[in-house]
């Protein structure tokens, strides 16, 4: 069992001290997921890593099975190794080039003797799925198998605990489902006690326990459905808006038992046997149907009638001379519109936004923005964390970096500052820090801004809400419509169908470099083969949506 | 895109030499080197011209790759080659103009210093093209091994190759990242006086030590998670060597060995 008793962990000394974790206690046991929920900056972090020793507490306790971390060098390794610790960037936790190095590198640290290793290797390749890359690459390895390398890694040190502290916000949408397969198989086939931080609702509501923390301090700790159940503000509060939790939530209303569960797909199997059973009315399958379905923004005459703005049209592109990335794209985003740029990935979206933004030229075919071709500089694109290119003195310099490089005056540029911050809603004092102080949300808000303040009539975000909490989100939900409500043309290019649907005006879904699909997000809620024509397995609510249209159709057969 | 290796051109191909192990390919080209240094009669210089053309074919690596690596030392090697030729303070034989002359014993060294130069570029391009750079850090380090003896800490200098050849692509990858970002944002990297592009490329650079710096603190927090602190032995299990690779170990000692000395008795 692991103990924390009344912990402090502080950062910073004098003033600037602050306490990241202020008198937190929590308890767990092997062979349970326990959920660790906040906003950034609420402690969760500190706590994750307190657990693993990485951290020690400088007031309270930590005991690990009995060991107390904090006593000297030889336990806060033994704590080390009995809870492992998986970081959220898969590429930055791996020190060897080849897979089963990767994995020996904890075990040979121990000072195991090599036939050990080498079992303790192959068992741990075997448990993540990973057995046939052993004598692989571990660069050539997408992320999805890359985090799974990581665990692995940590599995061959046989722990009895595994933190995984957001290990799966940095992966594609298709990864997620094995990763959370994974996690149940460790808990209750391995008998390992996982602990994740994590901000994914499904990831939440699978969990065995759930522990949300605010400004360091514990505020609940108790079941999934007890959370979304019985502490509704708190979890609209602390969890981004998800289709799947609006659906428990509808089950809930219908009399889901306790005992069911709140994961989404267990929830909606119960409420489809009550139907069959007439145990529940029929108009409750209606509304958790309502629930599931994305609620789309619903300006389709309106933009009918805007201009397109941005225009692809029959791009090819490749790298060198044989492989075409891209083959014959066309696309017109309107002014007023957002466009979902959706794909698994390789699939040639993040290419063809750089094509878009006029950074790589087409072997054929034309770019525009109203009519006129591109150069670089036209196109406003904020790549992946964006906050990785700050570099100025200031928030503000930074902001105003892009139009002095078009050879805007001192006037344009503030002018351009001001409306860039007044998007993406800075305040005025935050202009005058250094851009490496802010936290996480505010970094990604400054680094949006430094895009849009070139004042151009359309904007590329690739993945903008990666890595940051319901309230970050959110503010970047803002932002973005805030863009097209300006007039400009809008495309967010994201893996995350679920979180976006709602948000977005069309959906394109692309493959192999070509649009395989496109339409309003409520026709892809609709059409089953969408994303089977892209080779994407469908978000679980879309999944869940099918099976329930399946069942109103029976019923009303 | 095509990718720049720095050690050398790794061939992805199942060639006599890519299955021969990295410590033999490593230790045969350290004796190489030696004896070719050792043998002075122009015949072992033609007989190690013959192993060569031996060992790139068995490397699998076409002739044409081989000449192109030359290019960068080109210059070098025809240089070397004339100074030695050149005689300026009249004791040439060869008289070309006033003190200029031309010294055939000259040129004779200066070949000699260009044709080992040209041989020893060969071999360690047939290794390099014949071996992973992960295979040939590990065979590096496996080879430094009985110096750990004397407390060199040959397992720490192990794990540094090892995260220097990962993160090789990842500083190109983030350089490119990081650049095309600032373009987007208006950067002309090609325009400008010096002052601008050094201002340009510092767009790039501080990020980019930023952003090492921070992948560098999680890589070392990683490496703690999994009790590398106070490490014993990280490195891999001994493997002995397989009886191909000891043949080719012995047989290629062997004519190290005897050329040089072939060429002292037969002097």
């Amino acid at each position: 069992m692991i103990e924390v008793t009344d912990a402090v962990v502080r950062f910073g000394a004098g003033d600037d001290e602050v306490a990241a974790l202020d008198g937190a206690s929590v308890s767990l046991v092997p062979g349970e997921v326990v959920a660790l929920v906040g906003a950034n900056g609420s402690g969760k972090s500190t706590l994750a890593r307190l657990l693993c020793a990485m951290t020690l507490a400088d007031e309270g306790s930590v005991a690990v099975d009995g060991i107390d971390p904090a006593t000297g060098d030889r336990e806060r390794r033994e704590v080390r190794r009995r809870v492992g610790f998986v970081q959220q960037h898969p590429s930055d936790q791996l020190v060897s080039t080849l897979v089963a190095d990767e994995v020996a590198f904890g075990p040979r640290n121990l000072g195991l003797a090599p036939d050990e290793v080498s079992r303790r290797v192959a068992r741990a390749l075997d448990v993540v799925g990973l057995s046939h890359t052993g004598a692989h690459d571990t660069q050539a390895l997408s992320g999805g198998q890359q985090q799974l390398l990581a665990i692995a890694g940590i599995l061959a040190m046989e722990p009895a605990y595994i933190v995984l502290d957001e290990a799966t916000s940095m992966l594609d949408s298709c990864a997620r489902p094995g990763m959370r397969a994974l996690v149940d198989h460790l808990a209750h086939d391995e008998g390992l006690g996982v602990i994740q931080v994590t901000h994914d609702p499904l990831e939440i509501l699978v969990s065995d326990r759930v522990i949300v923390l605010d400004a360091g301090r514990v505020v609940f700790s108790g079941s999934p459905a007890s959370f979304i159940g019985g502490h509704g503000a708190l979890w609209d509060a602390t969890v981004v808006e998800d289709p799947c939790a609006r659906a428990v939530r509808a089950c809930i209303a219908a009399g889901l038992p306790e005992d069911v569960g709140v994961a989404p797909s267990d929830a909606v199997s119960w409420l489809l046997a009550a139907i069959g059973q007439a145990r529940v009315p029929t108009a409750s399958l209606e509304s958790v149907l309502r629930a599931l379905m994305p609620r789309g923004w619903g300006q389709g005459e309106r933009l009918e009638r805007a201009d397109e703005r941005l225009v692809l049209s029959r791009i090819d592109f490749a790298y060198d001379r044989d492989a075409c990335v891209l083959r014959d794209v066309s696309l017109g985003v309107r002014g007023g519109e957002v466009v979902l740029l959706a794909g698994r990935s390789g699939s040639g979206k993040s290419t063809l936004a750089c094509v878009a933004a006029g950074l790589y030229e087409a072997r054929s075919g034309t770019v525009t923005l109203d009519g006129a071709p591109l150069r670089p500089g036209a196109v406003g694109i904020a790549f992946q964390r964006p906050e990785d290119q700050l570099f100025c003195e200031s928030v503000r310099d930074e902001i105003a970096f892009a139009p002095r490089n078009l050879g805007a005056s001192e006037t344009q540029v503030s002018a351009s500052v001001r409306m860039a911050a007044e998007l993406v809603g800075l305040e005025d004092d935050l202009l005058d820090r250094y851009p490496f102080d802010l936290s996480g949300g505010q970094a990604r808000r400054v680094a949006i801004a430094s895009v849009l303040s070139l004042a151009s009539g359309a904007y590329l975000f690739d993945e903008p809400t990666a890595g940051l909490d319901a309230d970050g989100r959110r503010s970047l939900h803002r932002v973005v419509r805030a863009c097209a409500e300006r007039g400009c043309a809008v495309v967010v290019i994201s893996h995350d169908l679920e979180e976006w649907a709602a948000e977005v005006d069309r959906v394109v879904l692309m493959a192999a470099g070509a649009v395989v699909w496109e339409g309003t997000p409520a026709d892809l809620s609709a059409d089953a083969d969408a994303f089977a024509s892209a080779g994407m397995r469908p978000p679980l609510s879309f999944e869940l949506a099918h099976r329930i249209r399946a069942a109103l159709g029976e019923v009303r057969a | 895109m095509t990718s720049f290796t720095p050690l050398g051109s790794f061939v992805s191909a199942d060639t006599p030499a890519a299955r021969i192990d990295a410590r033999v390919k490593l230790a045969l080209l350290l004796a190489a080197t030696v004896s070719l240094f050792l043998s002075q009669a122009a015949w072992t210089l033609a007989a190690w011209a013959a192993v060569l053309v031996g060992v790139v074919w068995a490397s699998g690596m076409k002739v044409r790759d081989h000449l192109r690596a030359l290019v960068p030392v080109v210059f070098i090697l025809a240089f070397t080659l004339i100074a030695n030729a050149l005689a300026l303070d009249g004791h040439g034989s060869i008289p070309i103009a006033g003190p200029v002359g031309l010294d055939p014993a000259g040129a004779q060294r200066g070949f000699t210093a260009v044709a080992r130069i040209v041989i020893l570029l060969g071999l360690a391009l047939a290794v390099s093209s014949s071996t992973t750079p992960p295979q040939l850090a590990d065979g590096c380090v496996r080879l430094m091994r009985p110096l750990a003896r004397l407390g060199v800490p040959v397992a720490d200098i192990g794990l540094m190759l090892s995260l220097a050849l990962r993160f090789i692509p990842i500083v190109s990858e983030e350089f490119f990242r990081i650049k095309l970002a600032q373009r987007a944002r208006g950067v002309d990297f090609d325009d400008g006086g010096l002052i601008a592009r050094i201002r340009s490329w510092a767009s790039v650079l501080t990020p980019l030590v930023v952003r090492l710096f921070r992948r560098a603190d999680r890589l070392g927090e990683s490496m703690a998670a999994r009790c590398y602190a106070e490490s014993a032995d990280a490195m891999g299990p001994r493997v002995p060597l397989a009886a191909r690779d000891r043949w080719v170990l012995a047989a290629g000692l062997a004519l190290c060995c005897a050329l040089p000395v072939l060429a002292r008795l037969l002097h």
